[in-house]
């Protein structure tokens, strides 16, 4: 979309281009002032923090940022321990999320069959009808299933096929051009060299966007952890574990200021790095089913 | 009479349409099947549940449990109306007033407004800190020596007791309103995502042409962004409408797990009854009266979508037309 040429606009748009550069300006430090704040305490010793929270650091206490790796613990879970939660759970959930996403949307969106109107169909009414208040009946499912703070089987749970992920895929398959893998097919490439040599390659951004945006999500879950894994922990709700406790514990509000700064840093760059990338390839057309 | 005789075509596939058709079926039988248990089954269980006594039998005592907490707190100590009530308090400022100045924000940050990559870095920060480590903070901002109680005394504005003791969250007559103002500042901007890749693939071409009739700023906003956006737009609102009683606004976090005082939104009841049962475990809970407050609003929300998103496809026409 065309740059809109400041000096080139009538004095009514200059106004208005001015009024929301002072919005935006003024939203962007709302938006960073808590995470500046944070930065502030996490430099400061318990004591110094308790008695002047709002106030300047007096001396620079860098040291709390490698203090985290000991000190930040929950009963018996190390910040280590819920690292390796975090990184695992990330893994697989994104890995599952994203893939069975593609995988329906791929023959909803490129072969005709039998049943694909109705599968379709099925989606967006799952989509689109709200059907609140399963969370109990999940739960009791889940249990049956002895999936409660089972680390092999959770997984299952997190591969969802039927969500705004396969809304995005299916438009970015129906947008690929059958030329390609109607060539691949007459000199007899099979159905899965197709997909993943032909399609999968041209699918990548909105595949990466998709997967990036899940792996955002996932790193900060703690509902399902606090519900179903409560026995292993990850960084969202260890970080929210650790918060409730600091308070009575002394000088230990200021690791809980440099973990959350050290937890954030991984996603904040991993989004800034790949800003365009996911910006260009989420977006969803209209629902027809 | 003569009788018209109907004659069924009966379609034989090729053997590589049969290829076809199997390579279309493993893939999708995993996300069907996933689907149909913990989508379809947990479903229909959680209606189920809603007409059954704790033994299976067939009861209303649910529901009626669900109407009268209306009026009193209900077995969770929580008050059904009030979360009723501030849903839809957020779901009107959410989707009334953010949804449209969010196209807005965004339409002008895709313009590229002077920063508007800096800006849009700065907007998803609390999307990408995570609503722990957001809420925590904000928290903060708002408790009794936070910046903002600092600053609303310093301009003189009296505050309860109990917020200059205990912070913004902690009174009955600010919490929800403190809520209300944190979700509208974060609302002003969000979507921001879905809405930019929408706005990105409208030809620049359009514009163009559109310039050299002597179109304004705004006018190619509103006559060439906006219809060129519509399906995406749709899309969004049909799930805000969904969205009615399921958005929690993260009052979990806010009001450390209780709901209090006066913060309780559906979202938040629903997600709590759920995290009491799995402190309790499956064996020692009832799950009538959660199904039953389920399906009520369900029969609530179905019509309001239904209508919501006929009217959005009537005015896509329009707007295609």
């Amino acid at each position: 979309m065309a740059e809109i040429k400041f000096r080139k606009q009538p004095l009514q748009v200059k106004i208005t281009y001015i009024a929301f550069l002072i919005i935006f300006i003024a939203l962007a430090v709302i938006h960073l002032v808590p995470l500046a704040w944070s930065f502030l305490s996490s430099l400061k010793t318990g004591p110094q923090y308790f008695e002047d929270s709002f106030g300047w650091p007096k001396e620079w206490h860098f040291e709390n940022y490698i203090r985290v790796f000991s000190e930040f613990k929950y009963k018996n879970f190390s910040y280590f321990d819920m690292l390796f939660n975090s990184l695992w759970y990330l893994v697989v959930a994104v890995t599952v999320e994203t893939f069975t996403s593609a995988l329906l949307a791929y023959p909803l969106a490129r072969y005709r069959f039998p049943g694909r109107e109705l599968i379709y169909t099925v989606v967006i009414f799952a989509n689109i009808i709200p059907i609140i208040g399963s969370g109990p009946a999940k739960f009791k499912l889940m249990d049956a299933l002895g999936m409660i703070n089972n680390p092999w089987t959770i997984w299952i749970s997190w591969a969802n096929a039927f969500d705004f992920a396969f809304i995005v895929f299916y438009g970015t398959f129906k947008g690929i051009s059958m030329t390609y893998s109607e060539a691949a097919k007459m000199d007899g490439a099979s159905n899965i060299r197709i997909l993943f040599q032909i399609i999968f390659p041209q699918a990548f951004p909105s595949i990466a966007a998709i997967a990036i945006t899940s792996a955002i999500n996932v790193w900060n879950a703690y509902s399902t952890v606090m519900l179903y894994l409560r026995n292993y922990p990850n960084l969202a709700y260890g970080l929210y574990l650790f918060d409730g406790a600091s308070n009575y514990v002394e000088d230990s509000k200021p690791i809980y200021f440099a973990a959350t700064i050290i937890s954030s840093i991984p996603v904040i760059i991993l989004y800034a790095a790949n800003q365009k990338l996911i910006l260009s390839n989420i977006t969803a057309g209209g629902l027809k089913g | 009479m003569e009788q018209e005789v109907v004659k069924h075509k009966i379609v034989k596939y090729s053997k590589f349409e049969k290829r076809d058709f199997f390579f279309a079926y493993a893939l999708v039988a995993f996300p069907i099947l996933q689907f149909l248990v913990f989508w379809v089954y947990v479903n229909a269980s959680s209606i189920f549940l809603a007409f059954q006594t704790e033994t299976g039998e067939f009861t209303l005592l649910n529901f009626k449990a669900v109407f009268s907490s209306f009026t009193k707190l209900d077995t969770f100590g929580l008050d059904f109306g009030k979360s009723l009530q501030n849903s839809m308090t957020l779901w009107v400022i959410n989707h009334l007033v953010c949804f449209p100045v969010t196209v807005v924000t965004t339409y002008i940050l895709q313009r590229k407004i002077w920063g508007h990559y800096l800006w849009r870095v700065c907007y998803i920060i609390p999307s990408l800190m995570g609503s722990v480590v957001w809420t925590s903070l904000v928290k903060y901002m708002v408790s009794y020596d936070g910046l903002i109680v600092n600053a609303l005394v310093s301009i003189g504005m009296e505050l309860p007791e109990m917020v200059l003791r205990n912070g913004l969250f902690a009174a009955e007559e600010t919490a929800f309103p403190t809520l209300i103002t944190i979700t509208t500042i974060m609302g002003f901007v969000g979507n921001n995502a879905v809405l930019t890749g929408a706005y990105s693939r409208v030809p620049d071409e359009i514009f163009e042409s559109a310039k050299l009739d002597g179109a304004g700023f705004w006018r190619e906003f509103i006559s060439i962004a906006v219809p060129c956006v519509w399906p995406t737009l749709a899309t969004l609102m049909t799930f805000g409408l969904c969205g009615i009683f399921t958005a929690d606004a993260n009052v979990f976090l806010y009001s450390n797990g209780t709901g209090k005082p006066g913060m309780s939104t559906v979202g938040f009841h629903l997600y709590y009854i759920t995290y009491q049962i799995s402190m309790r475990g499956a064996s020692n809970s009832a799950f009538g009266y959660p199904a039953a407050i389920g399906f009520t609003l369900t029969m609530m929300t179905l019509p309001i979508v239904l209508i919501g998103r006929w009217a959005l496809e009537k005015m896509q026409e329009a707007v295609e037309l």
